[in-house]
C-alpha cells in the first residue's frame, strides 16, 4: 500500500503541510517494501496546484492520502482516482503515518 | 453613438446612468454586460422577454476511442483535464472551451458538446430595446455572453451598454465595441483611485471618453481637480440626494422625472460632442506590442 | 488560521469600509494578516498606506499570444480558430487573449516558441506582501485589462498563507460580482460576510451572490449597510434572510462620517461616537463569534 503525506520540508520529521496543493514535498511510503521517498511539487506557484497535486498522486499509484486541507477539485480527482483521503491528526509526518496504520486516523 | 457605461469602483452608479441614459433616447438599446449582476432588467423590465440560453462547447471525451495519451491534458492551459488512471477526467467549470483539446487529439476522441453557461433575455420596454445577459451562478466567466449580445446588435445604431465595474475582461468587450465611453466616478478617495486605473485602460484604447461625477458633495471634490490636472471632460456631475438615492434604489427610472431627466439629456449632449471631429473610431487600435 | 471572507454580488456595499474596521478592530486582540482580493481596484492599502514595510513584491505573469510579424504569412488561420476574438488582421488584442494556446497549435508557420504565433510570458502586473502594525498584507495590483483575476487572487491568497502563518484570523476584502474572482477568493475560506445593501439591486445581486456561495458549500453571514436608507428593502432582505437561513448580524445605519473616514483613509472605527462605528464593532464582535465556532 502506497500512502502520501504532504510535508513542508523532505525530512520525515517534518511538518505536515496546512493545504495539499500548495505543499512544496510529498512523502510516499510504500508498506509493501518499506520505503519512503520524497516528490517534489513543480507546480506550488501554479493555478490548479490541488488538482495537480492529484494527478501526482495518481501518476504514482498512491492507495492513501493523509492530509489537512485538501480543495473540492483535489478531492473530486482522488475519490475518482480511487485514493481514499484520511484527515490528518498531527504535525508531524511521521506521526500521522503511525496513527494510519494503526487506524487511528478518520476519513477527511 | 455606442456608448460603454464603466466604472472602476463598484456601486458608483453605472446602471442608475445607462437605464436612464437609454430611456431619454428615442431608439436606444440597452445592454446589460454585467452579467454576473445584471440589474438593468429592473429598471427596463422587459415586456414579454424573448430568453434565449448561451451555451458553450465544451469537451465530451470518447472513452472507447481514447488512447490515454494525454495530449488533451498537457495541452490545457486551465488544467480543466485530469487522468484518473482509467479515463480522462474534465473539470468543467475551469473550461475555458477554447476547442484547444478536441485539435491536438490524435484519436479524434474529443467531441464538443454544449453546456449552458447562462442566457439573454431580450424585448422591449415601452420604447427601449433592453437585452439582459445573465451568468448561472457557479459559472466562472461570462464573457461569451457579453459577446453574443453585442454580435446580436452590432448593426444598432444606438448602443448603452452598461458594464461590469473593474478592469476585466469582460469591461474590454463594452470597451472595444464602443464608440466613445462614460466613466462614473464617486468623489471620494476610493473613487478616484478606481478611476484612475480605469482611464489608464481607457487611454490604451485610445477612445474618447468623459466623465460623470456621481454622489457629489459641496466638499472637495477630488475628481473635479484631477479632471481639471489632466484636461477629461466632466460630463455631469450629478448631486448626493437622498431623493434620487430612493428613486433609484426602489428601481424607479429618475428619467421619467422631466427635471432629471434634463440631467441625462445633459450627459448625452455632453457625450455626442466628445465626438466631434472623430467621427470614426476603429474598435481595433490596439497595436501589436508587448504591451506590457 | 482562521479565513474571513467580505463579499456583497452588488458593488459599493461597504465590504472595504468593514474589513478595514475588522482590521483595525484586531489589533491588540488577535494575531491578524490581512488581504485585498479585489485586485483589478484595489482600495485597501489606502487605509493602510502608513507604516508599511514591503516583504516581498513579485510580478506576475500570464501566457498571450504573440506575432512575430516577419514570419507571419497572414493565411488567417489563428483568427479563425480563436474564440476569444482576440486575433484581428494579424495583430493580437492582449486584452482579449486568454493564453489558451490554440493559435500557437495552428499555426503552420515554424515550430515552438520559432512559430509565427506563440505564447509568451507577459507581465500581468505584480503582487506584493508588506508588514504593517495591523499584521501581515498581502495585495496585488493587476495592470489594468490584463485579464490574470483569478490567477492574481490564488497568488495573494497563497502569500497571505505563507507570510501570515502565525496569524490566528485572516480578513479578507473581497470584489463584488459572483464569477471567477469570487470563486477563487471563496476558496479555503472559513466564512463568508455579505455586506448587503437595501434596494432593489441590492435584493436582486443577494440571491446571485447567495446562490454562488451556497454552490461552494462555504457557510456565510450577512450584515445590511446603509439600513436606513430604505426600511421596506432592509425588511425585505429579513425576509429573505430568514427564508434561506441566511443570518443577518447586523445593521449599520448611513452616517456621513464614513466618506469622511475613507476621504482621510482611516477606518470607521476611529471614530468611535459615529452611529456606523458602533454598529461596526458590534458586527465585529458577532462576526467573531461565529467564527470561532467554526
Amino acid at each position: 500500500m502506497k500512502v502520501v503525506i504532504p510535508v513542508e520540508q523532505a525530512r520525515v520529521d517534518s511538518p505536515i503541510s496546512s493545504i495539499f496543493g500548495r505543499s512544496p514535498f510529498f512523502y510516499l511510503f510504500d508498506s509493501e517494501t518499506n520505503q519512503g521517498s520524497f516528490l517534489e511539487s513543480t507546480f506550488l506557484f501554479g493555478q490548479s496546484a490541488g488538482i495537480q497535486a492529484a494527478q501526482l498522486m495518481i501518476d504514482h499509484g498512491v492507495d492513501v492520502l493523509i492530509s489537512n486541507r485538501c480543495g473540492e477539485n483535489a478531492m473530486r480527482l482522488l475519490s475518482a482516482g480511487n485514493i481514499t483521503v484520511y484527515h490528518a491528526a498531527a504535525s508531524g509526518a511521521a506521526e500521522n503515518l503511525e496513527l494510519f496504520f494503526a487506524g487511528k486516523l478518520s476519513l477527511l | 453613438m455606442k456608448i460603454a457605461i464603466l466604472s472602476g469602483k463598484g456601486g458608483t452608479g453605472k446602471t442608475f446612468v445607462s437605464v436612464n441614459l437609454s430611456y431619454i433616447q428615442q431608439d436606444a438599446v440597452y445592454l446589460d454586460c454585467d452579467v454576473e449582476v445584471p440589474n438593468g432588467h429592473l429598471y427596463l423590465p422587459i415586456e414579454n422577454p424573448v430568453v434565449e440560453p448561451v451555451d458553450m462547447p465544451i469537451p465530451s471525451i470518447l472513452h472507447e476511442k481514447c488512447s490515454r495519451c494525454r495530449a488533451c491534458m498537457n495541452f490545457c492551459a486551465f488544467h480543466a483535464l485530469s487522468f484518473t488512471g482509467k479515463q480522462v477526467l474534465l473539470f468543467d467549470h475551469l473550461c475555458h472551451n477554447c476547442g484547444g483539446c478536441a485539435l491536438v487529439c490524435p484519436n479524434k476522441a474529443i467531441q464538443e458538446v454544449p453546456y449552458n453557461i447562462g442566457s439573454i433575455s431580450s424585448g422591449n420596454f415601452e420604447h427601449v430595446r433592453v437585452y439582459s445577459g445573465s451568468l448561472n451562478p457557479g459559472q466562472m466567466q461570462g464573457s461569451a455572453i457579453i459577446r453574443r449580445m453585442i454580435d446580436q446588435t452590432r448593426h444598432l445604431p444606438n448602443l448603452v451598454m452598461d458594464c461590469s465595474p473593474g478592469n476585466s475582461c469582460h469591461v474590454v468587450q463594452g470597451i472595444v465595441e464602443a464608440d466613445l465611453c462614460i466613466l462614473v466616478a464617486e468623489p471620494t478617495v476610493f473613487g478616484v483611485n478606481d478611476m484612475r486605473i480605469c482611464i489608464d485602460l481607457l487611454n490604451t484604447y485610445n477612445k474618447p471618453f468623459g466623465i460623470v461625477i456621481n454622489k457629489s458633495l459641496d466638499t472637495r471634490n477630488y475628481i473635479k481637480t484631477f479632471c481639471r490636472e489632466h484636461n477629461i471632460k466632466v460630463l455631469a456631475e450629478i448631486p448626493l440626494s437622498p431623493e434620487l438615492a430612493r428613486i433609484n434604489a426602489s428601481g424607479q427610472l429618475a428619467a421619467k422625472d422631466a427635471e432629471y431627466s434634463r440631467i441625462f439629456k445633459k450627459i448625452l449632449k455632453n457625450a455626442q460632442a466628445l465626438l466631434g471631429p472623430r467621427l470614426e473610431s476603429h474598435p481595433d487600435s490596439v497595436q501589436d506590442r508587448e504591451v506590457f | 488560521m482562521k479565513q474571513l471572507l467580505i463579499l456583497s454580488g452588488k458593488g459599493g456595499t461597504g465590504k472595504t469600509t468593514i474589513a478595514s474596521s475588522f482590521i483595525s478592530l484586531l489589533k491588540g486582540q488577535q494575531k491578524a494578516c490581512f488581504a485585498d482580493c479585489d485586485v483589478d481596484v484595489p482600495n485597501l492599502h489606502l487605509i493602510f498606506s502608513e507604516g508599511q514595510t514591503m516583504l516581498s513584491q513579485k510580478t506576475c505573469f500570464g501566457k498571450r499570444a504573440v506575432i512575430n510579424q516577419s514570419l507571419c504569412t497572414h493565411c488567417g488561420l489563428c483568427e479563425q480558430h480563436c474564440r476569444f476574438g482576440a486575433m484581428k488582421n494579424g495583430v493580437v488584442n492582449p486584452y482579449l487573449c486568454e493564453g489558451c494556446g490554440v493559435c500557437e497549435l495552428v499555426c503552420p508557420i515554424g515550430s515552438g516558441s520559432e512559430k509565427a504565433v506563440h505564447l509568451a510570458e507577459t507581465s500581468t502586473g505584480s503582487y506584493s506582501v508588506s508588514a504593517t502594525e495591523y499584521g501581515i498584507f498581502s495585495t496585488a495590483s493587476l495592470k489594468p485589462g490584463a485579464g490574470a483575476t483569478g490567477k492574481t487572487i490564488n497568488m495573494v491568497k497563497q502569500n497571505l498563507s505563507t507570510y501570515g502563518e502565525n496569524a490566528e484570523i485572516a480578513v479578507i476584502d473581497g470584489s463584488p460580482g459572483i464569477g471567477c474572482p469570487i470563486i477563487s477568493s471563496v476558496a479555503g475560506v472559513d466564512l463568508v460576510l455579505l455586506v448587503l445593501e437595501p434596494s432593489l439591486s441590492g435584493l436582486s445581486d443577494l440571491t446571485r451572490i447567495l446562490k454562488t456561495v451556497r454552490q461552494l458549500r462555504v457557510p456565510a453571514v450577512a450584515c445590511i449597510n446603509r439600513s436606513d436608507t430604505a426600511p421596506q428593502f432592509t425588511q425585505d432582505i429579513y425576509r429573505y434572510c430568514a427564508e434561506h437561513e441566511l443570518m443577518v448580524l447586523e445593521e449599520i445605519p448611513f452616517d456621513p462620517l464614513v466618506i469622511r473616514a475613507v476621504n482621510h483613509n482611516r477606518p470607521i472605527v476611529d471614530y468611535p461616537n459615529s452611529p456606523a462605528a458602533q454598529r461596526v464593532t458590534s458586527l465585529f464582535s458577532k462576526t467573531l463569534e461565529v467564527l470561532n465556532t467554526l
